[in-house]
């Protein structure tokens, strides 16, 4: 099992500790433990959730979830796809509970203001673009483009067969590329 | 030759560039809070688990038994093996149907691999046909009740986290099996009992008649796959005691060295079962709620707003003990991650001290798995085709010495299970004959008979008050009818005006933690009334300060009750770049 938890966690001997600390159920281990992951989780729930506060719901609520299922980790993957995974599902939770009629995804815009205007529109457009992605669409661009999760990593992380993931990414990506206004290449038009 | 997946790097670049919020300054302090509060709960919790883990091994006790007479012993290895694994399952059968009660005293050792060294531990137990069970620390203070026609769980045991003395706990509403949170044997029964029932998964059992403890008994024994992440046992080792039927002695081995065995001594059947826990009246109690509620079948439907399945055969002699239901309750599967269970129905059928659960839950959406996974375990479902009300769905069939043998399955509007001591056919069976027949009360008629509130008959009143950064109040739904109607779970949008100014603000649901306490309804007695909980934050807008402010709760598209609140403070600003919220919660029953 140490070796599995070690595999997982990359064999870094002060992670290790930390998620073995975590395990035992040291809070303070496991907050440490946490913010290594955070910036990730923040960019997947922030752009799933369009809310700084709802953010920061789900994302306590998803924290609290993984201290308590610590001790039930396994390794038998790597315990950032664990994590993700529940992150993942505590956003949909949060997603579920905004009544329908009010749910319509608004990104609030960044706060670059001093960013270049043109790239400020550019962001823009790209937030308007991946905000009018279904929430599953949204979760595997983030995590395979942006992060550099494999495909198999995020269909485990959102709960579907990797070929969906394939299917899912193909069309995310065309309609992200159109509001880049890059080609297929890459190459803006 | 696998090639590696495309990624995107230049659109993954822009993502990467997109803004990104900061934690508010209080979130790590938050977070660490809560975590201490979860770490101390656990660690109580983690004091009644001898206790639990105890129910558990009574749980073993009867699976071994049950591991016989329902999912038989295949491919045994002669003539006069089949004819006793006969005769046993014959015998065991008899004595779990008939029995009313058991009570006995359990030893159970077990190797403790962190430490090193066997950890013995002696409890007393009883268990009757009802489901109750009572457990009791030989010598100690532990001691545990679950009464099961209340769905209650009590607990004295002992928390180093509090000190010395005794720690009380009590848990209600608990569900009446998997795969939601029922007693404390149920959380673990996934733990201790998978030892025996992996003996279900079993190809060779030997059988043998042996002299035990001066008394003629049969021995099974039997090889089997150790636990996949850990491994567990490879090799188990059953007595049942001839006369009664009952299992007396559980061994469980790995590579031939010891790891845990189960003793069960001064056996008594259909004696009495002292089956409740006392606190002192002072007694500070740790107390958490499941959810469920036992009701009558005629109000099943009234409570979930569907009708639910029900078998109509089942195996002979089980009978209908007790119908849970629950609006809402833990999600289930590996690690918690189908999606939220709603407004679940959980019958319990026994026999003696056998059960099998059917449950119902409303197929929220997004992805369900298998509601009995376990994190780390992939279960090997069989696709199987039932007919009946599950006609088309997708079901699967799992019987694997990891979890109780179960059937699952989505339709388009639900998601139901069939679990517990039952055979692959008897799965089956059940499943197939499961049908939204109305039980007296729970048909069509009656749930059409409950007609919408009105707002001509709807008196709505309450208060806000100011709360940290927000307004907090519970606003009361009154009936002036004498005839009861039905409402929605929650409201859907809550307005707040200013004279004729519509306030604009985003309505969302309140956090359950934050709703008022009580049970959730959908019901509004004629005569009667409901709360409803409001917290209000985040206004940037005009007008502000003190303002004289009503507030109108939409219940149906034409339904929307008004009530001045009265002159208010508006919730300070928090930040601008956000919507201002209403917050609402589910309709409360008033106590």
């Amino acid at each position: 099992l140490s070796a599995r938890i070690a595999k997982a966690k990359g064999g870094a001997p002060v992670e290790r500790r930390l998620l073995e600390d975590a395990q035992a159920g040291d809070e303070r281990a496991f907050a440490d433990l946490i913010r290594g992951f955070d910036q990730s989780f923040r960019l997947l729930a922030y752009r799933l959730l369009g809310d700084r506060r709802e953010m920061e719901d789900a994302l306590q609520e998803a924290y609290v979830k993984a201290f308590l299922g610590l001790p039930r980790f396994r390794g038998e993957s790597a315990l950032s796809t664990w994590l993700y995974r529940i992150v993942y599902n505590s956003c949909l939770d949060q997603l579920r509970r905004v009544p329908k009629e009010e749910g319509a995804l608004h990104v609030e815009p960044s706060a670059v203001a001093t960013d270049p205007a043109d790239l400020v529109a550019t962001r823009a457009t790209l937030e308007e673009a991946l905000a009018a992605l279904a929430p599953i669409d949204r979760a595997a661009v983030l995590l395979v483009d942006a992060e550099g999760l494999s495909y198999d990593d995020t269909a485990t992380i959102v709960g579907v067969p990797r070929g969906t993931i394939a299917s899912r990414l193909s069309r995310a990506r065309a309609s992200l590329r159109r509001s880049l206004g890059i080609n297929r290449e890459g190459v803006s038009r | 030759m696998r090639t590696e997946p495309y990624r995107d790097r230049d659109l993954g670049a822009a993502l990467l560039e997109l803004a990104v919020p900061e934690h508010g300054k209080a979130f790590f302090a938050e977070l660490q809070e809560r975590l201490v509060a979860e770490r101390d709960r656990r660690h109580t919790v983690r004091r009644t688990r001898w206790m639990s883990a105890s129910l558990a091994v009574v749980g073993i006790v009867l699976l071994a038994a049950l591991v016989f007479l329902t999912l038989g012993l295949p491919r045994l290895r002669s003539e006069s093996d089949v004819a006793r694994a006969a005769v046993i399952r014959t015998q065991v059968m008899k004595a779990l149907a008939e029995t009313r009660t058991v009570h006995g005293a359990i030893v159970y050792r077990a190797f403790d691999v962190r430490r090193g060294e066997t950890v013995t531990t002696r409890q007393t137990f009883a268990a009757d046909a009802a489901g109750d069970l009572r457990l009791t620390d030989v010598g100690g203070i532990g001691d545990l009740a679950y009464n099961a026609s209340q769905g209650v769980e009590r607990a004295v045991t002992t928390s180093a986290s509090i000190g010395s003395g005794r720690f009380f706990a009590e848990r209600t509403g608990l569900a009446p099996g998997p795969p939601d949170h029922g007693p404390s044997a149920f959380l673990l029964d996934r733990e201790l009992g998978a030892v025996v029932r992996a003996l279900a998964a079993a190809h060779n059992p030997r059988v043998d008649e042996i002299s035990f403890d001066g008394r003629p008994a049969w021995r099974l024994d039997t090889a089997m796959e150790p636990n996949s992440i850990f491994a567990d046992t490879d090799h188990l080792e059953v007595i049942v005691d001839k006369k009664s039927g009952f299992p007396v002695r559980v061994l469980a081995t790995l590579r031939g060295a010891f790891r845990s065995e189960l003793r069960v001594q001064h056996l008594v059947l259909d004696g009495g079962l002292p089956a409740h826990v006392r606190f002192p009246a002072d007694a500070e109690v740790l107390r958490t709620d499941e959810g469920f509620r036992h009701v009558a079948a005629a109000d099943v439907a009234k409570v979930v707003g569907y009708e639910p399945l029900i078998p109509s055969e089942v195996p002979a002699g089980f009978h209908l003990t007790t119908i849970g239901v629950a609006m809402k309750a833990s999600a289930t599967g590996a690690a918690e991650s189908n999606p939220p269970s709603l407004d679940v129905v959980s019958l319990a059928y026994r026999r003696g001290v056998e059960q099998f659960i059917v449950t119902t839950r409303r197929r929220s959406h997004g992805s369900w798995h298998d509601p009995f996974g376990v994190e780390g375990i992939r279960f090997v479902g069989e696709p199987v085709r039932a007919g009946g009300a599950l006609a088309g769905a997708h079901a699967e069939l799992v019987v694997d010495p990891r979890v109780v043998p179960h059937l699952w399955a989505l339709t388009d509007r639900l998601v139901v299970t069939v679990s517990g001591d039952l055979s692959r056919k008897q799965l089956l069976a059940v499943a197939q004959s499961l049908s939204p027949q109305a039980r007296p009360g729970t048909g069509p008629a009656a749930s059409a008979s409950l007609r919408r509130c009105k707002s001509a008959r709807l008196t709505l009143s309450g208060r806000l008050q100011g709360a940290t950064q927000s307004l907090l109040g519970t606003l009361a739904l009154a009936n002036r009818s004498i005839r009861a109607c039905a409402l929605p779970v929650a409201p859907s949008r809550v307005s707040l005006v200013v004279g004729t100014q519509v306030l604009p603000a985003l309505t969302v649901r309140l956090g359950l933690r934050k709703e008022p306490p009580g049970a959730p309804t959908r019901r509004l007695a004629g005569r009667g009334r409901v709360r409803v909980g409001i917290q209000w934050r985040n206004w940037c807008g005009a007008p502000s300060g003190n303002l004289h402010l009503s507030l109108v709760l939409t219940i149906f598209p034409s339904v929307a009750p008004r009530t001045a609140l009265g002159l208010v403070r508006t919730p300070p600003c928090v930040d601008h770049r956000l919507s201002s919220r209403v917050a609402v919660s589910r309709f409360i029953r008033s106590r």
